[in-house]
């Protein structure tokens, strides 16, 4: 696969009240950044169960951001952390499997953190782009 | 009290003569039985006479118990599930259970997800070496020693070695080392497993510290334990006396030898899987997962899955139905689940129809998330599972990692 | 609170498996793995997982059954058998037919052939394995002597070539590809025929030969064509095992290989490279199963496959051989038994001076000398009916037709756990006891006799099956030879007049975990878990080759019907679903009858995956849901056979082999159409 053309689909789980807003202010404030990340908004990013991030693999997905709120910040007080441990724990198992670790990342994003919303992507953009389709996309495509 | 070493034997000569040590476990089971401290027993017991089917059994009439007096080494039943199963987590009734190193892990585990009533138990472990699988014993005694498997009347795990005992009183020794290496001898999982010892039980019975003298060395691990030990004591049923320096520093180097040999093998069961470039990985494992045939074998087998309503069922619309092999969510979700409370007990490679290294993929990805959370399964009631519970000290932490 | 784990053997397909079944207060509760079995050392699929649900079904049968003003009323055993024999008492022997099944124990079996032969005068006694296996005996045993499987099932390890001919393997015997996997983590290859792209297909085989439909001897002739080229046959083995090759090299030389590409639509270079894997391998074992037995010609597709075997030498050793796949728990057993219109007992050919050999062992006179009829034909020409554990209006090909033959007849009675299809026709209906609420022994693939034992109360009034048959053999006046008073006692006499059984008893059986494979001629004796080790049971104990025309389908595609229709399993269900179909597990995984499209043939015929569809064919037509998927290829379509209600066989072609009667039910013409 020519890696220049190689458009990954990355999935953004992004909490309703600090991420997510985030992300508003990022596009109201016109910061630019890649167009591959797919937005999905969750209440809290302690919603994100191993099975939304698993399945977002399974069907495709290149990359996955986990964007909650600062520790100390949730609006459910300890969803983020939740996430925290879950990612964390996650992480050894997608490389065992053979998955790079790297196409999962978590991040803390404040609703008045628009840029840092758009360098994150960014920066996530690019690494999934090094890294290439995922495994299961490169089997998928006959590889 | 809690942390007594004792050397023991049992009063009742029927228990001594029957047992292999000191008769202890049977002991304890008769007097917590006819004293009606507790509904009934949950032991195993070979199936008629056949040393390689060793499987629960639920006791209520003491004269029964004789009958579980001495050691299984070719069986491994899978204690816990029984008890989370079909004794409903002995919520209902008040039991003895006696069980391994991993089947006391498995009750404590399920203690903790609210599926075992901890207060109605008390939990009898015996130190373990190690089990064989029946079809994998029978082959190495056929194949290494030249011996029927049937005219076996008793087989041990010491010093390294496996002793099997003939009806004829000869004893036939050989290598275990040697016998694994070539395919033979314990369970996978068993040769890797360093908890030999199980502390995390009430009691804990072995014959380490013996010095082969006819006794068990019994170690007190709760006050539970120590109060049960005291009474079946004043009330006849075993004599103690304390275990000396010599006996202590005994079992102590034989558990440091079992631990350094299972740390061998765990090296060698997990540094092909370690080592693979991270392409190899995923095609090794999806080659492996492809041939799951959805028995649901594992599931069942696994002393902590324990949801009624399990996600990966047909009917719940995450694992497309009919489909062989399920889609990758089917073995993602299994692994997912319970890797941070693995007990590395080996019922679920045991069951898979595929030979699939289910424990070793598993227990392999648990030793990795015990060095980020340091948590080990099944060993003390008050620790959570590390990635399904947090704790209030973490909303001061503000990177995306923690760090323990 | 009483609870207990009770060892006993899955009730499904015939690898005999073993579980632990849970008992609580005399009811099973559950199941857990039996690790001490040697064939499945505690691992089990999803049926062998769901064993026991289908017993407490709340549909089971408790009651005998009498039709009353065209419904069925609740009646006693007195009047049920009482009618039952009156009725029997008017058929004529040659117009009374008996059809027992692979599921009856051997037990069960032995008393049903001896009620045709000693009561009704009759050889007209058959048993379902007629409907797949009868090729096994008209391929094999000119060929090598003996139908049955020549290896143990755990030996299948040891081969370093498997040619799974026309069996699905992966859904159709979990534990065998256990084995099979094991072989190939030893450097096996894995060589597959199915026109289908199954699971097998996918996972197992490493050369899949995506055949046309029902060109198996082509394929065949190809191999061995190739082999002789290459000079690859055992010349060794040939010399000193076999007789005929002559015959077949001259056959062979005439084989055209460009014609067999374009015949079975496998390019020659995939053909040669399986000839010659097959060929240079220690140790190959053929499996094969309906893909290459139910057709017009599937005598003559396992009389190919053994001659291939015989070529390369792969016979007669451990773990090779030419292997028939019975599928069903007592598969093996309900034929030794003698529930076939040819063969009394132990395979005697009926024949004046076997009737001879029963009338001394039964003490009876003028049993019959002559072959009674086949199932279908009992079907067509019988105006009796004795259906034991069998399904017809499921299992045999242009079910409507039999339909219309069934309700013609003069009596019906069917013995069986539930109202099936054709119990609904019956006359009377005699509900019987099944697996764990009976005692008996059943023999499995590899000729592995095992014995269940019973745990659990039967039902309502059920009864085992050869009590049934024994109570009724009293009320038309032979009780004398009917008076068994237990399943161990049918077993002594079945040792007593079957050689191959003579040095199995219970006692044997209880003692030894996976049971003892047959022939077992005395007490001491291990049992034969590898058959022709030293020579073949042919008379003179050589392997003799038959050269194998191919010949078409009997009803191939045309522009009324234009796809080929092929049927199979699902490895969620078994066979008819009478069983499975009763377990909520089994059914969330599939619930109805479906059917497979390729995408190709989607676009052109306009149908959407999930789409219902009908499906026609010169029978009759029933509706399915439709799979897109690349399973199949285009041109061809697949039906599972386990739905009554998308019934496979309404749309099969009667077509029989006629050196065995097996019917053609792998390959016909269909079309098809969405429903609006």
């Amino acid at each position: 696969m020519n890696e220049n053309k190689f458009e990954p689909k990355i999935v953004g789980f992004c909490c309703n009240w600090c991420s997510y807003a985030g992300a508003d202010l990022a596009g109201v404030g016109r910061l630019q950044y890649p167009p591959d990340i797919r937005v999905v908004r969750v209440m809290c990013s302690g919603r994100v169960s191993d099975l939304l991030i698993l399945n977002a693999f399974a069907i495709g997905a290149d990359g996955i951001l986990v964007a909650g709120c600062h520790p100390g910040d949730c609006h459910y007080l300890k969803g983020n952390l939740a996430a925290r441990r879950r990612v964390m724990g996650l992480k050894p198992f997608l490389e065992a499997i053979g998955i790079r670790p790297e196409r999962l990342r978590l991040e803390w994003i404040a609703a008045s953190e628009g840029p840092k919303f758009a360098e994150t992507v960014m920066s996530f953009t690019q690494t999934i782009k090094e890294l290439g389709p995922s495994p299961f996309n490169r089997r998928r495509n006959g590889h | 009290m809690k942390g007594d070493m004792y050397l023991a034997w049992s009063s009742d000569s029927e228990i001594l003569n029957r047992s292999e040590n000191g008769g202890i476990v049977t002991s304890l089971l008769k007097f917590v039985l006819d004293t009606k401290r507790v509904d009934a027993v949950l032991a195993v017991k070979a199936r008629g006479d056949d040393r390689y089917d060793g499987g629960p059994v639920l006791i209520t009439d003491p004269s029964e118990l004789i009958e579980t007096a001495g050691s299984l080494h070719c069986s491994s039943p899978n204690i816990a599930r029984f008890l989370k199963e079909y004794l409903g987590g002995a919520f209902d009734m008040k039991l003895a259970v006696v069980g391994k190193p991993c089947d006391i892990r498995g009750t404590i585990e399920l203690v903790k997800r609210e599926q075992v009533n901890l207060d109605n138990l008390f939990l009898i472990g015996l130190n373990c070496s190690g089990t064989l699988s029946p079809v994998v014993a029978k082959r190495t005694i056929i194949e290494e020693f030249g011996v029927d498997p049937l005219n076996i009347i008793h087989e041990d795990i010491e010093d390294g070695n496996l002793i099997i005992m003939l009806k004829d009183g000869t004893e036939k020794t050989k290598d275990l080392k040697a016998l694994e290496e070539k395919g033979y001898g314990r369970r996978e999982n068993c040769r890797r497993c360093e908890i030999k010892i199980p502390t995390m039980a009430d009691i804990a019975c072995g014959k380490w510290g013996t010095s082969n003298k006819k006794a068990t060395f019994v170690e007190i691990c709760s006050d539970k334990g120590a109060e049960l030990f005291e009474e079946a004591i004043k009330a006849g049923y075993i004599a103690v006396e304390h275990a000396d320096d010599k006996a202590i520093k005994e079992r102590k180097e034989k558990e440091q030898e079992a631990i350094e040999s299972a740390l061998k093998w765990e090296k060698t069961d997990f540094a092909p899987l370690k080592n693979m470039a991270i392409e190899e990985k995923f095609d090794y494992w999806w080659g492996q997962f492809s041939q799951c045939i959805k028995c649901y074998g594992c599931r069942d087998a696994c002393p902590i899955c324990y949801c009624k309503d399990c996600i990966l069922e047909a009917d719940r619309g995450v694992v497309m139905p009919g489909e062989v092999p399920p889609n990758a969510m089917f073995p993602m979700i299994r692994i997912a689940h319970v890797m941070d409370s693995c007990l590395n007990c080996g019922q679920c490679q045991d069951a898979c129809p595929a030979g699939i290294p289910l424990t070793r993929l598993i227990f392999m990805l648990n030793k990795e998330l015990y060095g980020i959370f340091k948590y080990q399964p099944g060993v003390d009631v008050a620790s959570r599972p590390p990635l399904r519970s947090i704790t209030d000290e973490e909303l001061t932490i503000p990177g995306v990692e923690l760090v323990f | 609170m009483d609870i207990k784990y009770v060892p006993t053997i899955c009730p499904y397909c015939s690898c005999g498996c073993g579980i632990y079944l849970v008992i609580k207060d005399g009811r099973i509760i559950g199941q857990e793995p039996w690790k001490e079995h040697p064939v499945n050392e505690g691992a089990n699929c999803p049926k062998g997982k769901n064993a026991y649900a289908y017993i407490y079904s709340e549909d089971r049968l408790k009651m005998p059954l009498v039709r009353k003003n065209g419904v069925f009323k609740e009646s006693s055993w007195e009047e049920a058998l009482n009618l039952v024999s009156s009725k029997l008492k008017e058929a004529a022997p040659e117009k009374f037919g008996l059809i027992a099944s692979c599921r009856n124990s051997n037990e069960d079996a032995y008393v049903i052939q001896k009620f045709a032969r000693v009561v009704m005068g009759t050889n007209n006694v058959e048993y379902c394995g007629r409907l797949c296996h009868s090729s096994a005996v008209a391929g094999l045993v000119p060929t090598m002597g003996s139908g049955v499987m020549q290896t143990s099932q755990l030996e299948i390890e040891l081969a370093d070539c498997i040619f799974l001919a026309g069996v699905n393997l992966k859904e159709t015997f979990p534990m065998i590809s256990r084995r099979v996997l094991r072989a190939k983590d030893r450097g096996a290859k894995v060589i597959y025929t199915d026109p289908r792209n199954t699971a097998t297909a996918r996972y197992l085989a490493d050369i899949h030969l995506q055949l046309k439909s029902g060109t198996d001897a082509a394929l065949i002739n190809a191999m061995m064509s190739i082999i002789l080229a290459e000079g690859l046959e055992n010349k060794e083995f040939i010399a000193t095992r076999t007789a005929g090759l002559d015959e077949l090299r001259n056959f062979l030389s005439k084989i055209d290989l460009k014609q067999a590409e374009e015949l079975t639509g496998v390019p020659i270079e995939k053909i040669r490279e399986a000839a010659i894997t097959y060929a240079r391998a220690e140790r190959g074992c053929i499996l094969y199963n309906q893909g290459i037995c139910q057709h017009t010609v599937g005598g003559d597709n396992v009389k190919l496959h053994a001659d291939l075997a015989l070529l390369c030498g792969h016979a007669g050793k451990p773990g090779s051989g030419v292997n028939s796949m019975r599928g069903q728990i007592n598969g093996e057993g309900s034929g030794d038994m003698g529930c076939l219109c040819v063969f009394y007992p132990g395979f005697k050919r009926v024949s004046e001076e076997a009737a001879k050999f029963f009338e001394d062992a039964w003490g009876v006179s003028n049993l019959p000398t002559k072959p009674g009829m086949t199932y279908i034909d009992q079907l067509y020409n019988c105006k009796f009916l004795y259906m034991i554990g069998g399904d017809p209006m499921m299992v045999v090909p242009d079910v409507n037709n039999v339909k219309k033959v069934l309700q013609n007849m003069n009596f019906i009675v069917v013995q069986d756990i539930f109202l099936t299809e054709i119990a609904r026709l019956a006359h009377v209906v005699l509900p019987a006891a099944t697996w764990v609420e009976r005692e008996g022994t059943h023999t499995f693939v590899d000729r592995r006799v095992q014995k269940i034992n019973k745990f659990i109360d039967t039902p309502g009034e059920t009864k085992p099956d050869w009590l049934i048959v024994s109570q009724l053999a009293e009320r038309m006046g032979h009780k004398d030879k009917f008076s068994f008073s237990s399943a161990g006692e049918i077993f002594e006499e079945i040792r007593s007049c079957i050689p191959q059984y003579k040095g199995i008893t219970y006692e044997r059986l209880e003692k030894t975990v996976g049971g003892i494979h047959w022939p077992c001629p005395s007490e001491e004796h291990p049992g034969t878990p590898t058959m022709f080790l030293e020579k073949f049971g042919t008379p003179d104990g050589l392997g003799h080759f038959q050269p194998v025309e191919y010949k078409p389908p009997a009803e191939m595609p045309d522009e009324e019907y234009p796809y080929f229709l092929t049927t199979g399993r699902s490895i969620f269900h078994y066979h008819t679903g009478h069983m499975t179909r009763r377990t909520p597990k089994l059914m969330n995984e599939v619930p109805r009858g479906f059917v497979e499209v390729n995408p190709k043939d989607a676009i052109k015929a306009g149908v959407k995956d999930r789409d219902i569809v009908t499906l026609e064919t010169r029978r009759g037509s029933i509706e399915a849901e439709a799979r897109v998927t690349d399973n199949v290829q285009p041109g061809l379509l697949f039906i599972p056979v386990h739905f009554a209600d998308s019934c496979a066989n309404v749309l099969t072609n009667s077509a029989l082999d006629p050196s065995c009667k097996c019917a053609e039910t792998k390959v016909c013409a269909v079309r098809l159409e969405v429903k609006r």
